[in-house]
């Protein structure tokens, strides 16, 4: 049996990571915990997912780390915890399964990436490479269809929180975010945290090619929030691969009424023989009928007005129905514990994480520059 | 191909002109239309242009990739008032098509077409996208139009 404990609870993907935990035999979720000196709203978070998952809270990390019966952490802190908290797990000889991105500096991540090595623990970054539209994609490639790859297009945007009529004007990116400026309750760095699926899933559908350059573009197109605070809710990026394979994504928060089901979500593929797209909601089925209303969007929940977290529950309702494509056979949770009991590598690890990390900041140089940065 | 280009420039115009979607911002065009890659550069810039059209924009900074041993060419463009637009121009075999993603600040339009096989014709491509184009696939770098 598999001991893991969260770090973090509640308003956070942790709570969708602990599910996964618990709904695997293999595994037992030992407690919720955290390190102390945590604000009382964060506190009363992790309590509330210790409370759902019926496991004990225990307040002080230390005391989690110490017990023999913890193998594994999954960490999914705010940005600007993740990486001291990552290692501290890891100087503890626990494997690692962390949110994405890794960390809210380079300089903390890489120094991750050598504790996990140092101490040969199994590490995994939670990305979208196990759901099954990446699968397909990367199935389709080895059929080899579509050729030798030569390009790859992602389309990556999030059909959440009510938009604006904003003003349109060219965004002013700051070079080097400030770690601690990620995410707040209202508005998040949505390139930060929605780019970092496609640059994951660049790197792992070729072959872990490293990357070359990248030019980005951020932009508020959508959010009042998001722009009164600085937080850009979109952004594009090309980059450059090894091997001189172009990839480009579109990232972005983008309105609920932007898609019906959860969000555009492509992958298209361009190889030396062909073209192919993989759309996540290429499967579905819709019901058109006479007396139809037109499908709803959530009022505003002022805890979660951006639809961040799943569990504040904001769905979308109506009589146009949008059937979306069954869960994946398997979590992503499930492949980090395969990889504990075989003592193999996720397919996306900490050490790739890193890689990501580097492109995502090289972007915000780029956006702030305008120019193509060299990595 | 010319008369493919302007029907669906003008028909994407008149439904983002209806309103339903809001101020667009934000175009993903991907066009696989022949399989001659004399025409990826030409038409790349055609479609740079339309794309700018579409978001009542214009480019200020181009970045291009690929080029015609590539069998593709990608172009990141920036608009003057922040708005994005990323085109694909692909010369393959295969069936032609048409996809396009257009983000309004109300919602989205999205548009995929298989047109039937089109004959080859003579494509003008608008002088400033595609001085921009040839110079950034040149350079690697983001370039300017002018």
């Amino acid at each position: 049996m598999i001991g893991v404990i969260l770090v973090t609870g509640g308003r956070s993907h942790q709570e969708g990571y602990g599910a996964g935990f618990q709904a695997d035999a293999r595994c037992k979720v030992i407690a919720v915990t955290d390190e102390t000196g945590i604000d009382e709203r964060r506190a009363s978070l992790n309590r509330r997912l210790a409370e759902q998952l019926k496991v004990p809270y225990i307040a002080d990390i230390g005391d989690a780390l110490r017990r023999a019966d913890v193998h594994a952490a999954s960490i999914c802190t705010e940005h600007q915890r993740q990486g001291r908290l990552s290692i501290r797990c890891a100087e503890a000889g626990k494997h690692l399964y962390v949110d994405k991105p890794l960390a809210g500096s380079l300089d903390e991540a890489r120094r991750l990436e050598r504790v996990v090595r140092d101490n040969k623990l199994r590490s995994q970054m939670f990305t979208q490479v196990t759901l099954p539209p990446a699968r397909r994609a990367k199935r389709l490639l080895a059929s080899g269809q579509v050729g030798e790859l030569r390009a790859i297009h992602h389309d990556l945007l999030f059909a959440k929180a009510h938009p604006a009529d904003l003003a349109l004007e060219p965004r002013k990116e700051s070079a080097a975010p400030a770690p601690d400026r990620f995410l707040v309750p209202d508005a998040k760095r949505e390139m930060f945290n929605i780019a970092v699926y496609s640059l994951a899933l660049f790197r792992w559908i070729s072959g872990r090619k490293p990357f070359r350059s990248v030019f980005a573009h951020t932009a508020n197109y959508f959010f009042e929030g998001s722009r009164a605070r600085d937080m850009e809710d979109f952004g594009a990026m090309a980059v450059t691969l090894d091997g001189g394979i172009s990839a480009t994504a579109a990232a972005g928060r983008t309105g609920w009424r932007s898609h019906a089901g959860s969000g555009h979500h492509r992958i298209r593929l361009v190889g030396t023989r062909g073209s192919a797209l993989v759309d996540a909601f290429a499967g579905r089925g819709e019901i058109t009928a006479v007396g139809q209303p037109g499908w709803r969007v959530p009022e505003t929940n002022p805890d979660d007005p951006m639809g961040f977290w799943a569990s504040t529950d904001q769905k979308k309702t109506g009589s146009a129905e949008w059937y979306l494509p069954p869960p994946p056979l398997k979590s992503d949770q499930s492949f980090f514990l395969d990889c504990i009991e075989r003592g193999v590598d996720a397919e996306v690890t900490v050490a790739d994480g890193v890689r990501v990390l580097e492109v995502l900041f090289a972007a915000y140089r780029s956006a702030a520059e305008g120019r193509v940065v060299a990595l | 191909m010319k008369a493919y280009l302007d029907w669906i420039g003008r028909a994407v115009a008149d439904k983002l002109n209806q309103d339903a979607i809001g101020k667009p911002v934000f175009a993903r065009v991907f066009l696989r239309l022949s399989a001659d890659h004399g025409t990826l550069e030409p038409l790349a810039a055609a479609a740079v242009r339309m794309a700018a059209e579409w978001l009542r924009a214009t480019p200020t900074k181009v970045y291009a990739q690929g080029g015609a041993r590539d069998g593709h060419v990608s172009a990141m463009v920036e608009m003057d008032r922040g708005q994005t637009a990323m085109v694909s121009v692909e010369a393959l075999p295969g069936e032609p098509s048409a996809m396009l993603l257009i983000l309004g600040q109300r919602g989205s339009f999205r548009f995929d077409d298989y047109p039937e096989p089109l004959p080859p014709s003579p494509l003008e491509a608008p002088a400033r996208e595609a001085d921009a184009i040839r110079r950034s696939l040149a350079s690697k770098a983001a370039e300017v139009p002018r």
